[in-house]
Formats: C-alpha cells, structure tokens, sequence
C-alpha cells in the first residue's frame, strides 16, 4: 500500500466511520440524560415543585450539554477531516484514484443530528 | 413497603389516589354516621332537658338509628299524661308523638350525614395530602434505571481499554496511531484533536459522578414518595376502621349502662406509627433487580438511603384517638398533613444534607455539589479541537 493510499485510508476511516460512530453513541447517552431527567422533574413539581428538583435539572443539563459538545467535537472532527481529504482529492491523481475505489467514502459523513436537550 | 411501579397515570397498575379515594370515601361515609348518631342524641338530650307543663310526661319509647351501623334504642320522649285536660280528645296520640320523634331522629340523622358525605370535605382531604398521593414513583423508578445504564457505560469510557488514549500507545486503536501518522498537513496540527480524544475518558470520569448522583438522589426520591404513599393510604385505613370502631361502640353501647362511648373507648393497642420509612425495603421493591444491580456500581442505594430517615420521628396517629366525628376529621387531617410535611422534610434532606453513605457519590450535599459542578462548567468542557 503506497503512503497516499494509507494516508487516504487513515483520513476517510476516521472521518466516515470512527467518529461519526462516537458522535452517535455519545448523542444517544446524551439523549439518555433528558430521557431519563424529565419525567423525574415532573413527577417531583407534583411532590409540592419541591426545589431538589432544580438542582437535578441544572445538573442534568450541565452532563448534557458536554456530551453535546462531545457529539459536536466529533461530528466537526469528521467534516472537518473529509473536507481536506475531498480537497485533497481534487488536487491529487493517485489520491482520486484511491478514491474512485472505496465509493464508500464518497460524499459528506453520515453523521448524527444534535441530541435534544432537556426541558427543565 | 409494595411499590407499583408506573402506577400514577393509570395502565395496568392502582395510583396511590386510586387506592385513596374510596378509604376517604367511606372515612367520610362513617364520619357523617357518628353526626348522624350524634345529632340524633342531641335531639333526644333535647327531650331529657326540655321543661314539662303540667299535664306532660315522659314515656319511654322504642327508637331506631339509622346507618349501616343503625341500632334500635330505648329512649324517653314527651307525652301527654293521662291527667291533661285534652287527654281524652285529643287527636294527636302518644304513640303518634312516638312516631314523630321517630321521624325526628331519621330526619336529622339524614341532615347531618349527607352534610360530610355532600361536603367538600373529600376535596380537603385530597388537597391536603396532594403533594404525596400525585406524584407517580414508577415513572422514576424508570428513569432511575436509565441513568443507571449511562452510569456504567461510563464507567466503561474511563477504563484505559476504551481506546481514550494518546496514539501509538499500548491501548490505542490501529486507527487512532494511523490518523496522527498521516494527519493532513493542511491542516493544524493533530495536537488538538489528540488532547480531545485522551481526556474524553477524563471527562467521562466527571460525568460519571455526576450522573452517579443524579441515579442515587433518584433511586431515594422514588422510595420517599413510594414509602410516603403507602402510609397515606395506610393512615386512611386506619382512620376508617377507627370510624368503624366507634359505630360499633354506639351500637354496643345502646344495650349497656348508658355511659357515653368516648369513656367506653379502650386504646388501641396497635398505635398507628408513621413518618420513620423502611428505604432499603423500599428500594428492594421499587426495582426489579434490587439493590444487588446498584451495589454492583460505585454505590449502593440501600446503604445509601438508610442514613436518610428522619430522626425517630414516630407519631402516633392522632385519628386513633378520636371517637366523635369532629375530631375524628380533624385527626385525620392533622395526620395527613403531618405525612406530607415529613414527606417534604426527607426531600430536604435529600437536597441539602451530606449523604454520609461511605459511597463514592460524595460527602457535599447535592445542592452543594451542583453548585460546585456548575461554577466549574469550563473544567467539565471538552478541549477544542482545531483542524
């Protein structure tokens, strides 16, 4: 395998398959917090709107909103890392013809939306 | 201490108000029993009492109390003597008078029962005991599982063989050491990105704690309420066998000596006892995997929780003292008022005391705690990657 094919291999793999699957397990844990997070808040505004329930929710949005950054760092990582890939396609034969073979890394990465957040 | 879970919005398990409702009903039912029976012995105190002009006597009669705990009794009533000037041609006859005091007792037995079972007195009852009965502990049971499943998924990212390491180390992925050999050289340098990705599992381990705390403040919010809950609805079975009670002592007392039947009323030797709560059993119930499944993590709820009961505050229910229809309400008011009130104080607890529990969840209260997590938000962010 000649240094651009592994090049090519190495930018592609991280961009199309490795982090758009990080960005989606960490969108999926985020997901998680305000699944988990919301019935408990109203459930405990029925207890009275006792104020534990404020602070549940200003924690839960605090883990929340780093794995959203987690998702995004990942999903600009990927974007970020098949975009100097394509431009360096466009510039390189051996790098085109890479390319023309693994059609798989053809177009953007798939990557997963934003996680919702929680409503506290 | 049995827990439904999901039992609050209705499907296939019985809410805490589901379960209320018909002890307040019949509570109410057998209140207004005892002012029926009540009004009806200050009716006929009023014919003990009342002044006889000459010609009047009082005769003894036959008298029937209505109610499902309904009992016949003798009683006196005011009747014309035989010695009155219209004894003889009067149209109105003692056993007529008889009657009519009978109609009497049925009359303001009725009034006075339909006024608690017509009342809004239900609807004290229900506000009064709101914050306990509505909340619904399944839907946090629930979520409390949840967290636990994000709790150990992180545990997972903090372990060095989760791949959140520098590349071309021992744990790296092929895929990780080949990114930075051939990181595109128009762009910056992989520095950034490589700091991004070795401290995630840093990052992971502070969330991991948070999520920790969120799972184990859960876990006892559920069994609070869940605990809380059932003694509602216990307090209010109480309160009706009370009322029973006191029904029967009317009808026994009718055959006896005649003494009224508070001085009758021997203590109930099982006091009713609430306000100090069985956690961990309650934790056992509220999940299907018991404490074993949180144990099994950085914590376990049901050592955690025990340090959460409120100081012995054990009360005797004030119902349980209570024969007459008045206080018979007001004990049970007082009751459920002071269930909700200790109900408060264990969620304060919860939010603003040390948990103490030995757990990795901490030794600061949660208010502390998220006070701490939120005025370090930049500590908790992950590094900026710049390609």
């Amino acid at each position: 395998m000649s240094t651009i094919e592994m090049k090519m291999s190495a930018i592609y793999e991280a961009a199309h398959d490795v982090l758009p699957g990080k960005a989606n397990v960490f969108k999926v844990r985020a997901d998680d917090v305000t699944q988990a997070i919301e019935p408990v808040l109203a459930e405990v505004a029925l207890a009275g709107g006792h104020p534990i329930g404020g602070d549940l929710g200003d924690l839960s949005v605090e883990v929340f909103v780093h794995l959203r950054s987690m998702v995004r760092t990942f999903n600009d990582s990927a974007t970020g890392l098949d975009e100097i890939a394509d431009d360096f396609v466009a510039v390189d034969s051996e790098a085109e013809a890479w390319l023309a073979d693994h059609r798989e890394y053809l177009g953007d990465p798939d990557l997963p939306s934003e996680p919702t957040a929680p409503e506290v | 201490m049995a827990f439904d879970v999901g039992g609050g919005g209705g499907g296939g398990s019985t809410s805490a108000i589901d379960r209320l409702d018909p002890l307040i009903s019949d509570l109410i039912d057998l209140i207004g029993q005892l002012a029926g029976n009540e009004a009806v012995w200050d009716l006929l105190d009023g014919q003990d009492e009342q002044e006889l002009s000459d010609g009047w006597t009082r005769e003894p009669g036959h008298f029937t109390v209505p109610g499902t705990y309904g009992f016949d009794t003798p009683a006196l009533y005011v009747a014309m003597h035989m010695s009155h000037p219209d004894w003889d041609t009067s149209e109105v006859t003692n056993a007529d008078r008889e009657r009519i005091l009978q109609d009497a007792i049925t009359e303001v037995w009725n009034d006075a029962h339909d006024s608690w079972v017509d009342s809004a007195v239900p609807t004290v009852y229900r506000t009064a005991s709101q914050n306990v009965w509505e909340p619904d502990p399944g839907p946090i049971a629930t979520s409390t599982t949840l967290l636990g499943t994000l709790r150990q998924w992180l545990y997972r990212q903090v372990s060095s063989d989760a791949g959140w390491v520098e590349p071309g180390t021992a744990d790296a992925p092929d895929w990780l050491t080949n990114l930075q050999k051939h990181w595109p050289t128009t762009s910056e340098s992989s520095e950034s990105f490589c700091a991004f990705w070795n401290d995630v599992n840093d990052k992971c381990g502070l969330y991991l704690h948070a999520v920790s705390r969120l799972e184990v403040t859960c876990a006892r919010i559920a069994a609070t309420i869940s605990d809380y809950q059932t003694n509602l609805v216990e307090v209010a079975g109480l309160a009706r066998d009370r009322a029973r009670e006191a029904l029967r002592q009317w009808q026994a007392w009718k055959d006896s000596s005649g003494a009224w039947p508070t001085g009758a009323m021997e203590d109930n030797p099982d006091k009713a006892v609430f306000g100090n709560l069985s956690y961990a059993l309650g934790v056992i119930g509220l999940f299907a995997t018991g404490p074993a499944g949180f144990a099994a993590g950085l914590f376990s709820v049901a050592t955690g929780t025990m340090v959460y009961i409120v100081d012995d505050k054990s009360v005797v229910s004030e119902v349980m003292q209570a024969v007459v229809s008045d206080d018979l309400h007001d004990g049970f008011l007082d009751d459920i008022k002071t269930i909700s009130a200790n109900m408060t104080a264990v969620l304060d607890q919860l939010h603003t005391a040390a948990p103490e529990d030995g757990s990795s969840t901490g030794s600061e209260s949660l208010q502390a705690y998220v006070a701490d997590v939120m005025s370090s938000h930049s500590d908790w962010s992950p590094p900026q990657v710049a390609l």
